[in-house]
């Protein structure tokens, strides 16, 4: 068990190795790429304007339910939204649902080009299959991810005012100024590290657990729940890693 | 001219191709028979390391592929058209697409050369009507074409095939025998062809090994299939009851 996990990391390491190197004429990459970004990123932006939507409504609603103290202001509930949005829910949370969705097809379309032989027919043309095929996946999505990161906050932020100030839970004063209040740049440079980091992640892995299926149809599908949860387990790590390193 | 020495291979400890010698000259058909698992498919991949063999050498020219650098293995690769037992077309790209791809990779041709250069191939293997069509939208026999189009499309040193007519009715089997054939012939290309259809073998086969159980079991030319005593040959030659019931009759 250790030693397969510790050699999977060995092989993905080489992989990367040959992925960061020459992937081909550079007309055919963008190309790629912008392939790329419009397959995991244009597609996921309903899923995520919807769940951004809804969490970002449950978030305030639960936050002005359980405020009933007089003594804690209510600009409170725009200040602990703001806070959860832009710490944890559109940069984890959103990055967990894309690693199902984005990195589960990534595996499995580099699945069943291998066990189709194509990456088999690019090796020998000649053509270097890791770069060829890997690197417009991980610029693409590393490029797209923020985007979507910042449509999640921007829709979030406006389910959860809309929740709770148009239903006149919290006004819609109080809730403005908790919105603004101690705004920290800092904390956008953070959610923007995790970001990069969870896209790089989620690309390279479920493009590195892809590339090497053996088998058949039945490999195909294994390959892609690993990508899933592999991506699931670094993202978790990275994000307790990095916020020991940047809030700590 | 392909030279192949002491090619040896095995899988988790079962053999699949022991001591393998053999040699394919240029301008020429050679073919690679034997029963389905006899490791034809194996042997074809360990010609160019897409599976590294245990043991033996392959020549390109003179040039031994598993002992130049990586950069000259890719130059020989590229100097090499192969048609998979599957195709392995690219199935995000239109038939045209997929024929036109070892250009844009790496030919230094212009727009123009490489649109006629594709229109060639595809002339060539009867597939000119079915550019813009995808590999799901089109026949076995049609796939194969394409494969085969593609293969030839940077003007091959090497043709590599496994089964190019297998899966198909025996007459559009024949016109890729006989395509085959004259690619060879036409652009002088060092053909290996895997198959196990006596009918390419008789027709086509210039020069045919034999393989069994991993060994070469004969080697000699096409015509000589009837009449050449090697039991393995016979045995295999007749290992179909349509052909027990030709030599009878
Ligand atoms: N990657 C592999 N791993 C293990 N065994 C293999 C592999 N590829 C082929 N074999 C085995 O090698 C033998 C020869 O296979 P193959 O060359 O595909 O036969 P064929 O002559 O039908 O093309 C078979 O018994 C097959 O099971
Ligand atoms: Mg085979």
């Amino acid at each position: 068990m250790l030693k397969s996990f510790i050699e999977g990391i060995g092989e993905y390491t080489l992989l990367l190795g040959r992925v960061f190197r020459n992937p081909g004429p550079f007309r055919l990459f963008y190309k790629r790429v912008l392939f790329e970004i419009s397959v995991a990123g244009l597609n996921s932006v309903f899923l995520i304007v919807i769940i951004s939507l809804f969490m970002g409504a449950v978030i305030s609603i639960q936050l002005a339910a359980n405020i009933e103290s007089p003594l804690i202001p209510k600009y409170t509930v725009g200040y602990a939204s703001r806070q959860s949005i832009i710490y944890e829910f559109s940069t984890t949370v959103v990055a967990l649902i894309l690693a199902g969705k984005v990195g589960s097809h990534m595996a499995s379309e580099l699945g069943s080009m291998r066990i189709s032989e194509q990456i088999d027919a690019l090796e020998i043309m000649g053509v270097n299959s890791a770069s060829f095929l890997i690197l417009p996946k991980i610029v693409g999505f590393v490029f797209i991810h923020p985007f979507l990161v910042l449509l999640s906050m921007v829709i979030a932020i406006f389910g959860s005012y809309a929740a709770v100030v148009f239903t006149g839970m919290i006004p819609h004063g109080d809730f403005i100024m908790g919105l603004e209040l101690d705004f920290k740049y800092f904390d956008v440079v953070y959610a923007l590290v995790k970001t990069f980091v969870f896209a790089f992640l989620i690309s390279s892995i479920s493009s590195y657990k892809g590339f090497y299926v053996r088998g058949g149809a039945s490999e195909v599908g294994h390959a892609s729940t690993q990508a899933v949860v592999a991506s699931i387990f670094s993202i978790l790590t990275a994000n307790l890693v990095i916020t020991m390193l940047m809030l700590l | 001219m392909i030279q192949v020495e002491g090619l040896s291979k095995s899988f988790n400890g079962r053999t699949v191709l022991q001591n393998i010698d053999a040699l394919f000259e240029k301008g020429r058909v050679n073919l690679v028979i034997g029963r389905s698992g006899s490791g034809k498919t194996v042997f074809l991949k360990c010609l160019v390391g897409l599976l590294k063999p245990d043991a033996g050498k392959v020549y390109f020219d003179g040039r031994s592929f598993y002992d130049v650098d990586r950069s000259e293995q890719q130059t020989i690769r590229r100097e090499l058209g192969k048609v998979f037992q599957m195709g392995a077309l690219f199935d995000s790209m239109t038939v045209e697409e997929n024929v036109r791809f070892p250009l844009e990779m790496f030919s230094g041709l212009s727009e123009k050369e490489k649109k006629d250069r594709v229109q060639f191939c595809l002339e060539r293997v009867n597939l000119a009507h079915a550019a813009s069509l995808y590999p799901s939208e089109i026949s076995g026999g049609m796939r194969k074409r394409t494969a085969i189009a593609r293969a030839i499309v940077n003007n091959p040193k090497y043709l590599l095939c496994d089964e190019p007519n297998s899966g198909l009715d025996p007459e559009t089997a024949a016109l890729i025998d006989e395509l085959l054939l004259n690619i060879t012939k036409e652009f002088q290309t060092t053909t290996i062809i895997v198959t196990h259809d006596m009918n390419s073998v008789y027709e086509i086969g210039e020069h045919v090994v034999l393989l069994v159980g991993g060994r070469k079991a004969w080697e000699g030319h096409g015509k000589a299939i009837f009449d050449d005593p090697n039991e393995a040959l016979q045995e295999f030659v007749f290992s179909s009851e349509i052909m027990r019931r030709l030599r009878k009759a």
